[in-house]
Formats: structure tokens, C-alpha cells, sequence
């Protein structure tokens, strides 16, 4: 970046005051840059192989989570990412076996593995019993949205089911 | 996700976006202290804006550079508009929100080894290990692990 043109705020502010409202970079040559760099990504090794389990498995679960919140946000439906691939998702997460989840949600395998190949889709009750298995960090609401999301998509876009029911209807007379 | 205003402490949505090519006839170095047309046309970066919901007017901004490889994101700039700087400022915590996203990101991209770093300069680094909690990694300073998760749950992402 170019210093010519920009403001000098720490002339007005404090460090501090500076600090809390920007970030300004360091100018360093090429070859600093690079030295500095080298570090920081072995103090981040070292971090990364220090991290412990528990912060591994927040770590995967966060990102689940932010996957699920983006995905939830789209306008599109995904006939790819629907609740099973999202419970595979977590399941892989986790580092543990369908069987396991099963046991740790009070739910039989087989029912298990018919949510995850989306073959039926979980009551309510499932929703909270996985929030509470994923320590609060995803939601029920956004496990049954998911669901939600489907089933408007499959309200809007089946024209057979649209043709059956009109044979039921009269319409209402905007006259 | 909220900023305070401070005269009254209510706690106003705020929405985080890319920045549009026409914004940056709005982005002066006179409001917003750096010359952010510099990043309009480089693919290098991502730059978001951060505005109360509803509202076009720009409160704080940010530029990001991906580290794929290195499974981390890296702040290159960041803002608040000069409004929004010193003991006068109308909003508390345009500048942590923009951080927290940036944690957002990264975490939704590279889950357990996400990192955020800045190269920040020397004299502000002991501000921004008080302000944001940052781990010193050689003369840069980086957000993860617990750290990281803490400024999520703080902005509300958790």
C-alpha cells in the first residue's frame, strides 16, 4: 500500500484508541516479510499440534455448524446436502461410528442410518437430543431447518402433485 | 450481531458484506484513513464492509488475504470510519465484529486449525493482545484454538 494520501490517525488517538479501531500493516522488505512469516507458521505448528482433543473436536463442530448457517442462507435448494449428509457430516466429526451415535442419542442403528440416507426424516425430539449431544454448538432449530428447507422445496417444485390437487379446488373469485 | 451505540447502549444489527465496485467512491482516506481503491481491482483480497442492517452507509471496513495452503486468513487492513475512531465514537465494537467474522470464515473453512493473523505495527502490538486477546507468533499475532472460539462466542457467532 501506498502511504501517500492516507490520513495519520495516531496523531489524534491514543495507541490504544488506534488499536480498537484498525489494523495497520508493518512494512517490511520481502525478504523480513518471508523471515517473519517462516515463524509465525512455526509458532502455529507448534499451536496446532498442542491443540487438544476437545478443542479439535469445538473446531469441527464450529465449522459444521457455520457449513449448516451458510448452507440454511442460500436461496437454492441442494438435493446433495440434505439432513443426512449433514448428519454424516457430524458423525465424521465426531471420529466415531454410526452405531456409536445411535447408542449416545438413545436411538436403535437402523434408525439411525434411514436419517442419514434421508429414507425418513427424525421427529422433534431427535433435533434437541442432537443439540444436546454437540454441546448446544448446532442447534436443533438449524437441524430441523434443514428438513424445512427440503419440504418447501418439495412443496414448490412437484407440478404432478400441484395438477392432482387443483382438480380439488375452486378458485376464489377475484371478480 | 450487534454494535452498541454508545449514547444510548442500544445494540444496533449490523450486516457484513463484500464491498461493491461502487463503494469506492465512497471509501476516502479522509473517513476511513487508508486509500482502499487500491485493493477495487486486486483479486489478492476480499474486502467486506460492515453496515447497520438496512443501511448503505459504511461503518467499518476490512481486507483479507486466503492462505489456503496455510489454512489461514490474514488481515491486510482494517477500519472504523473516523466517526467511529476515539473517546467520540458513535458505535462500540465495529472493529471486533469485523475481526469476528474474519474468525467465522476461517473456522467455517479450516475448522480446528483455523488461524487469523496481522502483521500489526510494533508499538500497537501490546493493544491488540489486551484489546483482542492475540497470541504473539513471532512479529506477527494470530487468533486460535480457544482464543479464536472465545472472539466468536464474544460476537455472538457461537
Amino acid at each position: 500500500m501506498n502511504r501517500k494520501g492516507t490520513q495519520r490517525p495516531q496523531k489524534k488517538y491514543s495507541r490504544a484508541e488506534v488499536a480498537e479501531g484498525l489494523i495497520k500493516p508493518l512494512r517490511l522488505s520481502d525478504k523480513k516479510m518471508k523471515e517473519a512469516n517462516a515463524e509465525m507458521l512455526k509458532v502455529l505448528k507448534n499451536h496446532r499440534e498442542n491443540l487438544s482433543s476437545g478443542e479439535r473436536l469445538k473446531g469441527q463442530l464450529l465449522q459444521l455448524k457455520f457449513q449448516i448457517e451458510d448452507y440454511l442462507r442460500e436461496e437454492s435448494f441442494d438435493s446433495e446436502r440434505r439432513l443426512g449428509y449433514f448428519l454424516k457430516a457430524y458423525i465424521q466429526s465426531l471420529n466415531i461410528k454410526n452405531i456409536e451415535l445411535a447408542r449416545q442419542i438413545d436411538i436403535k442403528a437402523s434408525e439411525l442410518s434411514q436419517y442419514i440416507n434421508d429414507y425418513r426424516k427424525p421427529p422433534e425430539n431427535i433435533f434437541i437430543r442432537l443439540e444436546i449431544h454437540s454441546h448446544k454448538i448446532i442447534p436443533a432449530r438449524d437441524w430441523y431447518s434443514l428438513v424445512l428447507k427440503e419440504k418447501l422445496h418439495t412443496l414448490n417444485v412437484n407440478p404432478s402433485r400441484w395438477k392432482a390437487e387443483r382438480k380439488h379446488v375452486i378458485e376464489a373469485s377475484l371478480k | 450481531m450487534y454494535v452498541t451505540e454508545i449514547s444510548t447502549g442500544a445494540a444496533k444489527a449490523i450486516s457484513i458484506t463484500p464491498v461493491d465496485a461502487k463503494d469506492y467512491t465512497h471509501l476516502t482516506a479522509k473517513r476511513y484513513f487508508f486509500k482502499w481503491k487500491e485493493f477495487k481491482d486486486n483479486k489478492s483480497y476480499k474486502v467486506l464492509k460492515l453496515t447497520l442492517k438496512g443501511s448503505t452507509d459504511i461503518l467499518g471496513i476490512i481486507a483479507l488475504e486466503y492462505f489456503d495452503q496455510e489454512q489461514r486468513i490474514e488481515i491486510k487492513l482494517l477500519a472504523s470510519s473516523r466517526e467511529n475512531m476515539g473517546k467520540a465514537k458513535v458505535y462500540e465494537g465495529i472493529a471486533g465484529n469485523l475481526i469476528a467474522y474474519v474468525c467465522r470464515q476461517a473456522t467455517k473453512l479450516h475448522g480446528a486449525d483455523a488461524a487469523v493473523t496481522l502483521f500489526p505495527k510494533t508499538k500497537l502490538i501490546p493493544h491488540y493482545i489486551e484489546k483482542y486477546k492475540m497470541i504473539p507468533a513471532g512479529i506477527q499475532l494470530m487468533l486460535f484454538g480457544s482464543i479464536l472460539y472465545e472472539t466468536l462466542k464474544q460476537y455472538g457467532y457461537e
